[in-house]
């Protein structure tokens, strides 16, 4: 919708998070829920949140350092089973949260 | 795939499973092939050693259907990685790695991303957990006779480090002995 805030270049964030995810995994779009738990559920090994957090410095036009994402990870998940935490709704609230440092 | 031996004295390395491409395996199934397949490696280290997880340290990993697993005395630190060479391009290990750490491995070649990718997240192992954090303190080394992994501004014993190939997979693995922790003070 115009002039909705959570918009990338037309496409609802979860959406973009949604699809970058499933590019990551080499998964169908229809499998990254909101809830499901990127390593557990969808088989997230390490460098793949390298890759996701790659594609969202390209999606949303910014730089990104990985250790951003690793300190968004200790302040949001501190001491959580991160197989079982990371999930497509985290990593939207963290490409949220860069995008609005832009 | 297996491969299992002692890579130094008293610290045994064993890799197992069969490589499956990410693709072909369902979502949901591919921690669970994973964790399978590092479960046999361990399984094949303890019997090669002779020693049982539960009185050793271990580190373990996996990826695409095959899985590492790394078992030394008790009381020492370690740290294992498995990586696909295809999986890991420059941008991921520089992202990890100092430019000192980065040209240090200059002599590795076509190797040289897995390579370091692989040493970061093995001594990220021994020294927490790489989902959280890559320890900047711990630094790679490249001896003229081996890899090491060095504390920085420590006095803390170093990590002696090893690394290999199988199929299409790069290992590395750091270790410690409770001896040099106890040593260095740590």
């Amino acid at each position: 919708m115009p002039g909705d805030s959570s918009l990338v270049n037309g496409r609802r964030l979860q959406e973009l998070v949604r699809d970058i995810v499933a590019e990551v995994l080499v998964i169908s779009p229809e499998a990254v829920t909101p809830d499901a738990a990127l390593v557990r559920d969808l088989g997230a090994e390490s460098i793949d949140f390298m890759d996701l957090v790659f594609r969202l410095e390209e999606a949303l036009e910014t730089r990104i350092p990985y250790t951003r994402w690793q300190r968004f990870l200790e302040t949001r998940l501190a001491g959580a089973d991160l197989s079982i935490a990371i999930t497509p709704e985290v990593v939207r609230a963290f490409a949220e949260e860069e995008r609005a440092k832009t | 795939m297996r491969h299992c031996g002692e890579v130094i004295k008293d610290v045994w390395l064993g890799i197992a499973g069969t490589f499956v491409p990410r693709a072909r395996v369902p979502a949901r199934l591919r921690l669970k092939l994973d964790r399978v397949a590092a479960d046999r490696a361990l399984a094949e280290v303890e019997d090669a050693s002779g020693r049982r997880a539960a009185s050793a340290v271990t580190s373990r990993s996996h990826t695409c259907g095959v899985g590492a697993a790394l078992l030394a005395p008790a009381g020492a630190r370690v740290g294992v990685d498995l990586v696909t060479v295809e999986r890991v391009g420059e941008r991921h290990a520089r992202a990890v790695l100092s430019d000192g750490e980065w040209m240090a491995l200059s002599r590795y070649t076509e190797l040289r991303p897995s390579l370091a990718w692989a040493l970061k997240e093995a001594a990220a192992k021994a020294g927490g957990d790489p989902h959280r954090s890559f320890p900047g303190e711990l630094q790679i080394e490249a001896g003229p006779d081996r890899l090491r992994v060095r504390r920085s501004g420590s006095n803390d014993g170093e990590f002696v480090a090893g690394w290999g190939t199988i199929g299409p997979f790069l290992y590395a693995w750091v270790y410690r002995s409770a001896l040099s922790r106890a040593d260095g003070g740590s």
